[in-house]
């Protein structure tokens, strides 16, 4: 256990306002996604939630067939969700400690799309690559 | 970092790749509050910021508001926004010391004329010509007036500095003030809390970053962007109180359900601040979480808002008539404040209420 986040929370008589209100937040999302292709997302570090609910939250939600790991100033933890379309997406930094978390409604979270500028760059990686390894042949 | 690097080239320097800069703008948009889709914007204006020169003065302070800031464990945004300032002059975290140290601040103020942020920590004794606190000499009064004047903007961190804090508490013996009372002709962002929320103070810088402006203020000067909600507003423990179930004491059985703090004193109603939501310690919790009322600390004059542990529908107990009373009476000061502490004593043993020292003392 390293992590404060680590120790489970149990608790009994919990209102379960805040996690139904989250998940019809979801599903207005979700119309407004196949209405006009517009993403949406919900920053849960905004919202007031009692402890338990961020983990019937996601388990409700639970794990779909698509899932990346993203190595970029400490790890980020993408999950589509069983329900199509929606995202578990956790930020953490070189320590393991949440940055950043949301849940994004999108048909794929942007940040696993290749960037335009490095998109640009890639030939001129790939031509490197070339080199090096011609070098390496001709050694 | 040079001055002239941008905190884009500079991340890119340090072998962080784009995704992790995009990645770093979308904490920083939940940071300050904004919408996912404006980590796209942030970026681009981050990409092209420059360094901005900061002086952080600090006065009569503990240093917790500087602790909060800089023991987050790395790398954090806060350590990122900080290695995108040029900090040139802060006395308990720089080298220099003495004259060097004075002369530091001379020439940052002198570059920077009227471009430079001022962070001050820390409220300004007036009496006495402010006497009470001095650096290198010279009186915080006179230091906060001489470079407040070439400052393009002042962010008052801490509680002491936005409204007086601890040794604006009554008695006030060194008639300590807060900045807003002084700098009349400056643009002042209070970011108070006793600490405040570390992501707070950097979410005010990003701001500044990101945007060349400063953020939308309440009429007390706090950043809406923070100071907006009140703790109860945004607390998980809200429909507790909807509901009418209260914790009666630390050990009850509703204390144990979790339900509301109200009746033991919790300021969450009247105190606005983002500990709800932004949390302490990497996020993983605040005091309420915790099963401790909220103090009220980052409202103006917390400490003397009656006791921590009197809910706020209790009219707060009027020490200085005790001490008035006392004193037309020939006795001591210090009699009025005893008689004061015997009323309670005995308030208290008659609902069998234990009364700690700390409460005696307040």
């Amino acid at each position: 256990m390293n992590q404060l986040s680590d120790i489970s929370v149990r608790v009994e008589q919990r209102p379960t306002e805040q996690v139904v209100a989250v998940l019809n937040e979801i599903e207005s999302l979700l119309q407004d996604l196949i209405r006009t292709d517009q993403a949406g997302a919900i920053d849960l570090r905004s919202l007031p939630l009692f402890p338990g609910d961020y983990d019937m939250l996601k388990q409700l939600l639970g794990e779909g067939e698509v899932s990346a790991t993203m190595q970029a100033m400490g790890p980020s933890y993408i999950q589509e969700t069983l329900v199509p379309g929606v995202w578990w997406v956790s930020h953490r930094n070189d320590d393991g400690e949440k940055i950043s978390e949301y849940i994004e409604v999108t048909r794929i979270p942007s940040l696993l799309k290749t960037t335009t500028p490095d998109l640009a760059d890639a030939p001129a990686g790939i031509q490197q690559l070339i080199t090096q390894f011609l070098n390496q042949q001709h050694e | 970092m040079r001055r002239d690097e941008t905190l884009a080239d500079y991340l890119r320097a340090q072998g962080i790749s784009r995704r992790g800069f995009l990645k770093f703008c979308v904490a920083t948009a939940s940071m300050m509050a904004l919408p996912l889709g404006a980590a796209e914007e942030i970026a681009k204006a981050l990409s092209a910021a420059r360094r901005p020169s900061v002086i952080w003065l600090s006065f009569q302070e503990c240093t917790g508001c500087t602790e909060s800031l800089t023991r987050s464990s790395r790398p954090t945004l806060e350590s990122l926004i900080l290695d995108a300032i040029s900090l040139d002059y802060h006395h308990t975290l720089q080298a220099a010391a003495g004259s060097a140290a004075e002369e530091a601040r001379e020439q940052a103020m002198q570059e920077n004329d009227g471009k430079f942020i001022l962070i001050v920590d820390g409220s300004i004794p007036i009496k006495d010509d402010g006497i009470y606190s001095t650096i290198a000499g010279i009186t915080n009064l006179q230091m906060l007036k001489d470079t407040a004047q070439h400052a393009a903007a002042i962010v008052a961190v801490g509680s002491c500095a936005a409204f007086g804090g601890i040794p604006h508490a009554n008695p006030n013996p060194t008639g300590a003030v807060p900045v807003m009372d002084i700098i009349k002709d400056k643009p002042i962002i209070n970011v108070p809390g006793c600490p405040p929320i570390p992501v707070v103070i950097t979410g005010v810088l990003s701001h500044y970053l990101t945007y060349g402006t400063l953020p939308e203020l309440d009429s007390l000067h706090r950043p809406l962007a923070f100071y907006g909600d009140t703790i109860h507003d945004r607390c998980y423990r809200r429909p507790f109180y909807d509901q009418g179930k209260f914790a009666k004491t630390f050990d009850d059985e509703g204390a144990r359900k979790g339900w509301c703090l109200y009746e033991l004193g919790c300021k969450g109603p009247t105190t606005h601040n983002a500990c709800a939501t932004a949390k302490w310690n990497g996020g993983t919790s605040f005091p309420i979480e915790s099963g401790h009322p909220c103090l009220g600390c980052s409202e103006p004059d917390f400490w003397d808002g009656g006791g921590f542990y009197q809910p706020l529908s209790t009219a707060a107990f009027d020490v200085n008539k005790w001490a008035t009373t006392a004193v037309v009476a020939g006795a001591a000061a210090g009699v009025g404040l005893g008689l004061y502490n015997k009323a309670k004593k005995s308030t208290a043993q008659k609902h069998h209420h234990k009364v700690s020292v700390d409460e005696m003392m307040e």
